[in-house]
């Protein structure tokens, strides 16, 4: 890891990352205004001392929605991405390591969901059940829970026929104990891998959710929305969608850098160079 | 400043009015134009935010779209000036009420359908009338008093009505329910294919429908109004964004927009290419509530919420002043029209939280509050959402597509605020007030009020106009007090077109004749 980091790149990906996070933690305090308050006779002032990155057309402060919005849209993807562990994780392992009839359902239903384009999905469902941020979460989950589930089944299926497993299966301990105990640990890194980069598409799915108006509800900031919203004023006030889009930006590539960084450090074939 | 015409000249030459009055309109308006004659020829391109649901009149209601559209395929029986409500003929040259529930109205003859349909007859127009009464198609709304219609010789229908009404030439025979569709198309083509492909008597025939892209309409060689139209082609293209029609019509892609983005009027208007016109429509903007729903079923809330709304915020930030402030639904122009005021333009708060704090809810409460796409009802709403915080009321918005909140609004009544526009179809006040006021009526969220219904029962009956705006104002007195809706503005129509659009009259609806525009030099 210390290595790693000493990447110039992947260290930059780190410290945004990072401080992200602190961003989105820390938001009521970091942010200079207050990211709902409207004041009309500011609206659409362009950048300046006292609104860092501009007003939008209600005259909100740009930045203390961009903070506040790191909130939401981090926030939605993170718990879409832990839940779809916590739910992809377990089934695939089951699959994996059970096999036979409960491996053919689990498998076919996850191969169904990922012939789908996962936008599509997430649509139809936030669709269907009324935009939410609950909702969303709820889509994002059913739309990357599958993905989980097919890796952890794969790397479930490779480690059973090991020795080790072997080992332990002829010393007499019981299924369940040998996947808790001996395999689910050796599935860890994968899918830590799998999470980074999954994380860095959840923020773009909810962005673009969020920007159709599916997502998180006016007059909430999220980076989708706040795109949405300035896309009637993109030639008035350009700096209204730049900022956003820059944020996704920013924050897609850290992640997926760091997604990237990650797989290099645990793939053992790249080990030591 | 941008340019406008106002509806003071000139304004009442369109639909299908008899050649003389047209010929001594254009005299007087033809000074203007420095008298320059119409030519014939070219195609007007117009760009449109949405496909309309059907272009089939008997389908007309609330669309706006549709409304712009089926104009140009259908012809009304009389046709109103919206300057005095007056009434003049369009299919129909003259009209008499035998008695209270009976009308006779004579047809034009010699009007011809499109594509060899024949001429049109009142077997054509009592059949339009019945099938709409009948099938409660959505233009029914404006004939539910209509018990049916009959030919009483090839050019003479009897209208028979459930119990007296005063409008009924205003109401009944101006918009989709007074258009006239081809029986024998119709019975061909089946209701379904005929609301994509219909056959009428107006101006322009229906040529193609590209869903999602465009609808092309072609110049009727045998309308009956002869050497109209002038255009020979009317292009609208669909596009979906206001920015994006905007920079059509800078391209030279489209000649004319509709509905445009009111913050963009200011810079089009100093743009030597265009005209940009506007005036106050028919229309009004307001809130609804869920009277089966806490806490909306408590008096002082709406109050509290009624005082809790700055209309001039509204108007000056969504509209960019391109709406009119009000707190009733009687559009100027309108009968018992009144510029009187119950509610202020700005927000009394601390009366607000008075009656909040009467109403038994000193720390507010929590609801929501459902929105259709419209972008501006969006900014609409998310301001008054910021409005009710500082009386503690927070407001959680729920967009929802057009058709679930279409559903939610008038069918199921499954919300607990709701905001939209309506366009009022008819410039009766009986149109704006009797839908939303009287129980049991398609826009009535609930509000049970006898006096109101008596009131509203009573003045649709009464055959002297003069008669009925007192009882008017004393419904508006119930709807200051009860508060069943809020009313907050009435909002500019407005269009924009290049300088080689000649003769187009702005209406203060969204219906937009095309029938005597023509293109000039470019």
């Amino acid at each position: 890891m210390d290595r790693l980091l000493r990447n110039p790149i992947v260290g930059t990906a780190f410290t945004v990352t990072i401080g992200l996070c602190l961003i989105a933690l820390l938001a009521p305090i970091l942010s200079p205004k207050d990211p709902l308050k409207m004041d009309f006779k500011a609206q659409l002032t362009p950048p300046n001392w006292s609104y860092p990155l501009g007003a939008d057309s209600f005259g909100r402060d740009v930045l203390s929605r961009l903070i506040h919005g790191a909130r939401i849209s981090l926030g939605i993807s993170l718990s879409s991405v832990l839940l779809s562990v916590a739910i992809g994780v377990p089934l695939g392992c089951v699959a994996g390591f059970v096999g036979g009839l409960a491996d053919e359902v689990l498998m076919n239903a996850a191969d169904g969901l990922l012939s789908l384009p996962p936008l599509v999905i997430a649509v139809a469902l936030v669709g269907t059940m009324g935009p939410s941020v609950r909702n969303v979460v709820f889509a994002l989950t059913v739309v990357y829970a599958p993905r989980f589930a097919r890796l952890s089944r794969a790397t479930v299926l490779a480690l059973r026929g090991q020795d080790f497993v072997q080992a332990i299966w002829a010393l007499g301990a019981r299924g369940p104990r040998i996947l808790a105990r001996h395999i689910v640990p050796n599935t860890v890194a994968p899918l830590l891998v799998l999470a980074t980069v999954t994380f860095g598409q959840a923020l773009i799915a909810e962005s673009g959710l969020s920007f159709l108006g599916l997502g998180a509800q006016p007059p909430t900031p999220t980076w989708g929305s706040m795109l949405s919203e300035s896309q009637g004023f993109i030639q008035q006030a350009p700096w209204l969608p730049i900022f956003p889009g820059l944020a996704i930006m920013v924050a897609v590539l850290a992640f997926n850098i760091l997604g990237d960084a990650v797989r290099d450090a645990i793939d053992p074939k790249l080990r030591g160079r | 400043m941008h340019q406008q015409r106002r509806q003071g000249r000139g304004y009442i030459r369109w639909g299908g009015m008899i050649p003389l009055l047209l010929a001594a309109v254009a005299m007087l308006a033809g000074g203007a134009w420095a008298g320059e004659p119409p030519t014939r020829g070219g195609t007007l391109r117009i760009g449109i935010y949405s496909d309309p649901n059907t272009i089939n009149c008997m389908e007309s209601a609330g669309d706006p779209v549709q409304q712009n559209i089926i104009t140009g395929i259908f012809d009304s029986l009389v046709v109103v000036d919206y300057k005095d409500s007056s009434i003049h003929p369009g299919l129909a040259t003259s009209w008499k009420q035998v008695d209270d529930t009976t009308w006779l109205v004579t047809l034009r003859k010699g009007v011809q359908f499109h594509k060899g349909y024949g001429e049109m007859t009142a077997e054509d127009a009592a059949f339009t009338m019945n099938y709409i009464v009948q099938n409660k198609t959505n233009a029914y709304t404006y004939v539910t008093f209509v018990t049916k219609a009959e030919a009483v010789d090839r050019y003479t229908v009897k209208y028979t009505l459930k119990a007296p009404f005063a409008p009924f030439l205003v109401t009944s025979l101006f918009y989709g329910s007074g258009m006239v569709v081809s029986k024998k198309a119709f019975e061909e083509r089946g209701f379904k294919a005929f609301n994509r492909d219909p056959i009428g008597t107006g101006p322009f025939e229906f040529v193609e429908w590209s869903p999602a892209s465009q609808i092309i309409l072609k110049r009727f060689d045998k309308y009956w109004d002869t050497g109209r139209p002038y255009l020979d082609r009317l292009h609208y293209r669909v596009v979906p964004e206001a920015f994006v029609r905007m920079n059509m019509l800078k391209t030279g892609e489209i000649d004319m927009l509709t509905n445009p983005d009111f913050k963009d009027l200011k810079s089009l208007g100093e743009d030597p290419r265009f005209v940009v016109d506007s005036l106050p429509g028919h229309n009004f903007d307001f809130i609804a509530f869920n009277f089966k729903r806490k806490p909306f079923d408590n008096k002082k809330v709406r109050q509290a919420i009624a005082w809790a709304i700055d209309r001039k915020e509204i108007v000056d930030n969504v509209y960019y002043g391109y709406a009119a402030i009000t707190d009733n639904p009687i559009t100027p122009g309108m009968l018992a029209h009144t510029d009187r005021r119950y509610y202020p333009d700005t927000a009394d708060v601390a009366k607000a939280k008075q009656l909040m704090v009467e109403a038994g809810y000193p720390n507010g409460f929590t609801t929501t509050y459902i929105t259709s796409p419209k972008e501006q009802l969006k900014r609409l709403q998310v301001i008054v959402a910021a409005q009710l915080q500082k009386i503690g009321v927070t407001v959680q918005l729920q967009s929802l597509d057009a058709g679930t909140f279409s559903s939610r609004f008038w069918n199921t009544k499954d919300f607990d605020m709701a905001t939209r526009d309506l366009n009022i179809v008819s410039p009766d006040p009986d149109s704006t007030l009797y839908w939303f006021l009287h129980t049991n009526t398609t826009g009535s969220a609930g509000y049970d009020n006898p006096e109101v219904d008596r009131l509203l029962d009573t003045a649709r009956g009464l055959r002297d106009p003069a008669k009925r705006p007192p009882l008017y104002q004393k419904v508006l007195d119930f709807a200051y007090e009860d508060v069943p809706y809020i009313y907050i503005d009435h909002v500019k129509m407005a269009v924009v077109y290049t300088k080689q659009v000649k003769d187009f009259k702005l209406l203060p609806n969204e219906r937009k004749y095309l029938h005597s525009v023509w293109l000039g030099k470019p």
